[in-house]
C-alpha cells in the first residue's frame, strides 16, 4: 500500500488538538442532589464494568479521534497496487484459407460429420466469445491470402453479430498470408488499451511471411487433427505445339506417409476424355505429359478420384484456348520491321494503309500511326510513333539529339530513365541508343515509361475513352531494329493496349490466364466489342456491356472462367482464365496439410494447451485508491459522533 | 380544614394516657363505659368489685370499664439539608404534611407534640392539647429550617430518651442516612407506635440521563463525578427500588407502618386518599 499524498499526514496533529481540547475543557457540569449516598452505590456497580464504562465515558473523544484519523487517511490518499480490469480488444483471427477445408476437424465440436478445420475453427471462435467480459470488444477476422473483418462489436450487446459473423466466414481457396493477417490485427489493436490476438488456424502457414508482429499478446489455437494423407494435382498445364495439337502436363503429388492408388481422370470441356489408374508413392509425385487431345479443346480438367483429406486440390483446370483475335491498322509503315513485329504478336491481324486511305469509321482494335495523326482521334486504342510537330494530341516543343554544348558534343536524346511498366516486360533496353527524338510535353493522361534527361521518350496512358502509347522518336533513329527486345516491346504494347495483360490483379499468378480465386477479374473489352459474357466454373453466365471495362468479382470458386467478347452476334474474342487452387510454386505450401511446428513460435502466451486457450486476465497494473470506503467510514464516524453527542 | 377535622389518626395500639382524650383505650379506666369482668386479685380497688355478681356466683369479680384515651401524636420532621431539595421542596412538603396530621390530631382531642431534627433534635414543640393551639403548631412547623446532616439514629434515640410515655410517632423523612433506621428501634423499644412517611422527590426517584455530571451532596458537600447515561440512571433506579424494598421489609418486621410519598402527589390526595387507603388516617 502506498500513500499518494503523504504530506497530508501532518493533519494527524489535529488528533493531538482534539485530545488537548478534550483534556482542557470542563467535562462535567455540577448537579446538586439531596445525597450522593445512593449514587455511590451505583458507582460501585459501574466500577465493576469499568472497561465498558471507560469506553462509554470517552466514547465521544474516541469517535472524534476516529473521525479525524479517517479523514487524515482520506487526505493522504492510500492506494494499493493491484490489477485493474480493462476492457480488452480481442481479435479472433479465423484461418479461412484453402488448407482449412481439410476434413480432419473436430466433428463433435463442430456438430457435423466430416467437419472441416474451418468448421472446428468457427466452433472454437464461438466458444471463445464465451470468455469475453462485459465491455470487451471483439473483432472477428477472416484470414486467407488477405485478412477481412467479418464482424466486430462489443460484449454483450453485439454477441449475436459476432456469432453470425463467425458463421458467415467462407473458405477462400488461397494460401494463408499470416503476415498480412497480423498486420491487420495489429492495426485493429493499435488503439486498444489491452489487445490480444487469437489465431485459430489449421497450422498450414508460412511463418517466414510474418515480417512484423504486433506488440500485443498472441495466442495460436490449432484446429484439426493435423493429418497428412493428402494428394493433390499440383500441376496441370496445356499448350499447343506448332501444329496446334494439345499437350497436357499433369503432376499428382502424394503428401501422405502411405502410397496412394486411384484413377486420374481428364475431362475436356466438361466431358470425360481419358482415365488412367496411377499409384503415387508416399511423399512422392506422379507426373506425365499426355497428348492426343482434341484440337478444339478449350478447357482441360484433371481429377484424382481417391478420397483424401482435402478434395479441393484433387481437381486442376488448365486453359487451352487461343488468344484473342485483334485487328491492327498500321498507318505509315516507314519500315518493314514494325509491320513484322506487329504480325508476330499472337492473335493480331495487321492491315497496312496510309494517311490518305485512313477511314475514321473504325473497325480496328489498335491504330498504329507513324509520323502522322488523324485530325480526330481514332475509334480505338492507338500507338503514335514519332509524333508530328502539329496535328496530334501530343505537344512537340522541339527536338532532342546530338548537339554541341560548350564545345562538348552531347546527345540529349539518350535514355536517362527507365520506369517499371507492362510495356517493358522482358524487354532489355541496355545498349539501346536514340540519336534523335521529338521533344514533347508529357500529357496529363500519360505516365512516363522511358525518358531522356529533359523529355519523355516513351509514355502510355488513358486519353478517354481508349488507351494510347507514344514513342517520341522515329524507330529508324534508334538501334531497336534487330534487337531481340523490339518485337517483345511491340507485343507488350499491343497487348497492353488491348487489355491482354488484365486479370493479374496481384502478384502470385505467373500466367496471364491464371487468377487467384476470390480476386477481381479485370476485363478490358476490345474496342469492337459490343457485349461481354463471363461463364463461371459453376456454368453460370454473366453478361456485360462491351463498351466499358469489367471488374468481375465472383471468382471464389476454383476452375475455368470463360470470357467471350461479341461484336453484335459475332464472337470476336474468347479467353479462358483459370482460378487455380494451387498457385504455381506454392503447391507444397498449400497441399501439405501437416501443421507447421514453427507456428508455435508466434505465440507470445504460453497457454495450458493448444486446444484450450484462456484469454488474458484483462487487467493492467494500476492503483486502487481507498477513497470510497474511507469516505463512507468518515461519514459513518461523523454520524456516530453526531448521534452520540446529541443522544 | 373541615375535612381534616373529620379525620382521625389511626393508632393500632393503646398507649398509656396521662389524660383522658377523645378515643377509646384498651387500658381499662374509670369511665362509665363497661368493658369486661375479671377475678379479683390482691391489691385491686375494693370499690370496683361487682357485688351483684358475687351474690350470684360467690366469687369476687372486678368490673372493668373502658378508659377514654387521649393519644399523644409525635410529629418528627426531618430538617436535614437533604430535605431542602426537589422539584417540590421536600421540607416544605413535610411541614405541610405534618401540619395536616397535627391539625387532624388536635381536632380529635389528641395531644400533639412536634420536633424537628437532623443530626439531633434541633427544635421541639411541647405537647398541645386543643385545636385552639393549632396556630402554635403551624408556627413551629413553618419555623423549621434545613440544617445539618441526617443522623436518624442519634436524633431518634435522643427523642425517645426525652419521653417517658409512648405515643404515635409520625416520622417524616427522606431517610437519606445509611443505617438510620436503627434509630427507630429506640422509639419502638420505648413503646412508641411508628408511622414512617418516606418523602421523596421525583428528581430522586426518577433522575434524567444528563451526560457527564459532578454530583454535589447538599448535606455534606461531597462530590461525585459520574456519567449520567441511561445505564447509570437505570442502575440508580434499581438501587432506589431495592433500598425502598429493604426499608419496607424492615418496617414490616418491626410493625412500623411505612408509606413512600412523592412530593409530586398533591397533599389532598395524599392525606384524604392515599393515607386513608393505607389506614394511616380514617
Amino acid at each position: 500500500m502506498t500513500l499518494l499524498s503523504p504530506w497530508s499526514l501532518v493533519w494527524l496533529a489535529a488528533l493531538g488538538a482534539i485530545l488537548a481540547i478534550y483534556l482542557l475543557k470542563p467535562r462535567s457540569r455540577r448537579q446538586e442532589v439531596s445525597s450522593i449516598w445512593l449514587w455511590q452505590g451505583v458507582l460501585k456497580e459501574e466500577s465493576a464494568r469499568s472497561p465498558v464504562q471507560w469506553l462509554k465515558r470517552h466514547a465521544l473523544l474516541l469517535l472524534q479521534l476516529l473521525f479525524a484519523a479517517l479523514a487524515v487517511a482520506l487526505l493522504a490518499r492510500p492506494a494499493m497496487d493491484r490489477q485493474i480490469p480493462v476492457a480488452r480488444t480481442i481479435i479472433l483471427a479465423v484461418d479461412a484459407s484453402e488448407p482449412m477445408l481439410a476434413n480432419d476437424g473436430d466433428a463433435m465440436l463442430a456438430g457435423r460429420q466430416n467437419a472441416t478445420r474451418l468448421d472446428e475453427a468457427k466452433a472454437r471462435a464461438t466458444q471463445m466469445l464465451g470468455q469475453l467480459r462485459t465491455g470487451d470488444r471483439a473483432v472477428v477476422l477472416a484470414m486467407a491470402d488477405h485478412a477481412e473483418v467479418a464482424a466486430q462489436g462489443s460484449v454483450p450487446g453485439d454477441l449475436g453479430t459476432l456469432r453470425s459473423g463467425i458463421q458467415r466466414i467462407q473458405p477462400r481457396p488461397t494460401e494463408l498470408d499470416l503476415g498480412h493477417a497480423l498486420q491487420v490485427a495489429g492495426g485493429l489493436t493499435q488503439s486498444a488499451r489491452l489487445g490480444e490476438i487469437v489465431l485459430i488456424t489449421g497450422g498450414v502457414a508460412d511463418i517466414e511471411r510474418v515480417a512484423d508482429r504486433p506488440p500485443v499478446a498472441i495466442s495460436v489455437m490449432r484446429v484439426g487433427r493435423g493429418d497428412s494423407d493428402n494428394l493433390a494435382v499440383t500441376a496441370l498445364s496445356a499448350r499447343r505445339d506448332r501444329r496446334g495439337d494439345l499437350e497436357v502436363f499433369a503432376r499428382v503429388r502424394n503428401f501422405g506417409d502411405l502410397p496412394a492408388t486411384g484413377p486420374l481422370r481428364f475431362l475436356v470441356d466438361g466431358q470425360l476424355y481419358h482415365e488412367v489408374q496411377i499409384t503415387v508413392p508416399a511423399r512422392n509425385s506422379w507426373e506425365s505429359v499426355l497428348t492426343e487431345f482434341p484440337q478444339t479443346a478449350g478447357i482441360v480438367q484433371a481429377q484424382f478420384g481417391k478420397t483424401d483429406l482435402l478434395a479441393l486440390d484433387n481437381v486442376a483446370t488448365a486453359a487451352a484456348s487461343a488468344v484473342a483475335s485483334r485487328k491492327v491498322l498500321l498507318i505509315g509503315g516507314r519500315s518493314d520491321q514494325l509491320e513484322r513485329a506487329l504480325q508476330a504478336v499472337p492473335g493480331v491481324q495487321v492491315t497496312k494503309s496510309d494517311a490518305q486511305q485512313y477511314n475514321p469509321l473504325g473497325g480496328y482494335d489498335v491504330y498504329v500511326f507513324e509520323g502522322w495523326f488523324p485530325p480526330t482521334p481514332p475509334p480505338g486504342h492507338w500507338l503514335l510513333i514519332d509524333p508530328p510537330a502539329r496535328g496530334s494530341p501530343i505537344t512537340v516543343t522541339g527536338t532532342l539529339g546530338r548537339r554541341t554544348d560548350n564545345g562538348r558534343e552531347v546527345n540529349d536524346a539518350t535514355i536517362a530513365r527507365i520506369l517499371p511498366s507492362p510495356l517493358l516486360t522482358e524487354v532489355d533496353l541496355t545498349g539501346v541508343g536514340v540519336t534523335e527524338a521529338k521533344k514533347v510535353r508529357l500529357p496529363e493522361w500519360a505516365e512516363e515509361v522511358v525518358s531522356a534527361r529533359d523529355a519523355p521518350l516513351v509514355f502510355m496512358g488513358y486519353p478517354r475513352p481508349h488507351r494510347a502509347a507514344v514513342f517520341a522518336f522515329d524507330l529508324r533513329s534508334t538501334n531497336l531494329f534487330g534487337r531481340i527486345g523490339f518485337p517483345i516491346l511491340i507485343a507488350n504494347t499491343v497487348n497492353w493496349l488491348t487489355g491482354e495483360t488484365s486479370g493479374l490483379a496481384r502478384q502470385g499468378a505467373i500466367s496471364e490466364n491464371e487468377i487467384v480465386p476470390g480476386d477481381a477479374l479485370l476485363v478490358q473489352p476490345l474496342p469492337r466489342a459490343s457485349r461481354l459474357e463471363i461463364e463461371t466454373p459453376a456454368k453460370r453466365t454473366y453478361e456485360f456491356d462491351g463498351n466499358r471495362a469489367v471488374r468481375f468479382l465472383d471468382t471464389v470458386r476454383p476452375g475455368a472462367y470463360t470470357v467471350t467478347q461479341f461484336a453484335g452476334t459475332e464472337t470476336i474474342a474468347k479467353r479462358v482464365y483459370v482460378a487455380a487452387v494451387l498457385q504455381p510454386g506454392r503447391e507444397s505450401a498449400l497441399a501439405d496439410l501437416r501443421p507447421r511446428a514453427e507456428l508455435s513460435s508466434l505465440s507470445t502466451i504460453s497457454g495450458p494447451g493448444a486446444q484450450s486457450i484462456m484469454l488474458g486476465p484483462g487487467s493492467e497494473p494500476g492503483r486502487w485508491e481507498w477513497w470510497r470506503p474511507l469516505g463512507v467510514l468518515v461519514l459513518l464516524a461523523l454520524m456516530a459522533e453526531w448521534w452520540w453527542f446529541h443522544r | 380544614m373541615r375535612r381534616l377535622e373529620r379525620l382521625q389518626l389511626v393508632s393500632n395500639r393503646t398507649h398509656g394516657a396521662a389524660s383522658h382524650g377523645g378515643r377509646r383505650s384498651k387500658q381499662r379506666g374509670t369511665s362509665v363505659e363497661f368493658a369486661d369482668y375479671r377475678e379479683y386479685t390482691h391489691g385491686d380497688d375494693l370499690r370496683q368489685i361487682d357485688w351483684n355478681v358475687y351474690g350470684r356466683s360467690e366469687r369476687l369479680f372486678i368490673k372493668l370499664r373502658e378508659d377514654e384515651e387521649a393519644l399523644t401524636v409525635h410529629l418528627l420532621v426531618d430538617c436535614s439539608r437533604s430535605m431542602d431539595y426537589g422539584r417540590h421542596n421536600k421540607l416544605h412538603y413535610a411541614r405541610r404534611l405534618a401540619g395536616a396530621l397535627g391539625y387532624a390530631a388536635l381536632a380529635s382531642q389528641d395531644r400533639v407534640e412536634a420536633a424537628g431534627f437532623s443530626e439531633r433534635v434541633t427544635s421541639h414543640l411541647a405537647p398541645l392539647r386543643a385545636k385552639a393551639q393549632t396556630g402554635r403548631l403551624f408556627n413551629f412547623l413553618s419555623d423549621l429550617r434545613p440544617t445539618g446532616a441526617t443522623d436518624l439514629t442519634s436524633a431518634l434515640r435522643a427523642y425517645a430518651a426525652m419521653h417517658r410515655r409512648s405515643g404515635l410517632v409520625f416520622l417524616v423523612s427522606d431517610l437519606l442516612n445509611p443505617g438510620g433506621l436503627e434509630g427507630l428501634a429506640a422509639l419502638l423499644d420505648r413503646g412508641f407506635e411508628a408511622v414512617l412517611l418516606h418523602v421523596l422527590d421525583p428528581l430522586e426517584t426518577d433522575p434524567e440521563a444528563s451526560g457527564e455530571v459532578e454530583l454535589y451532596d447538599r448535606e455534606n458537600g461531597e462530590r461525585l463525578r459520574l456519567s449520567l447515561d441511561e445505564a447509570t440512571v437505570d442502575a440508580y433506579r434499581r438501587r432506589m427500588s431495592s433500598w425502598i424494598e429493604e426499608t419496607e421489609a424492615f418496617c414490616a418486621k418491626r410493625l412500623v407502618r411505612y408509606v413512600t410519598i412523592s412530593t409530586a402527589m398533591p397533599l389532598d390526595d395524599l392525606v384524604f386518599r392515599h393515607l386513608r387507603t393505607r389506614r394511616i388516617v380514617m
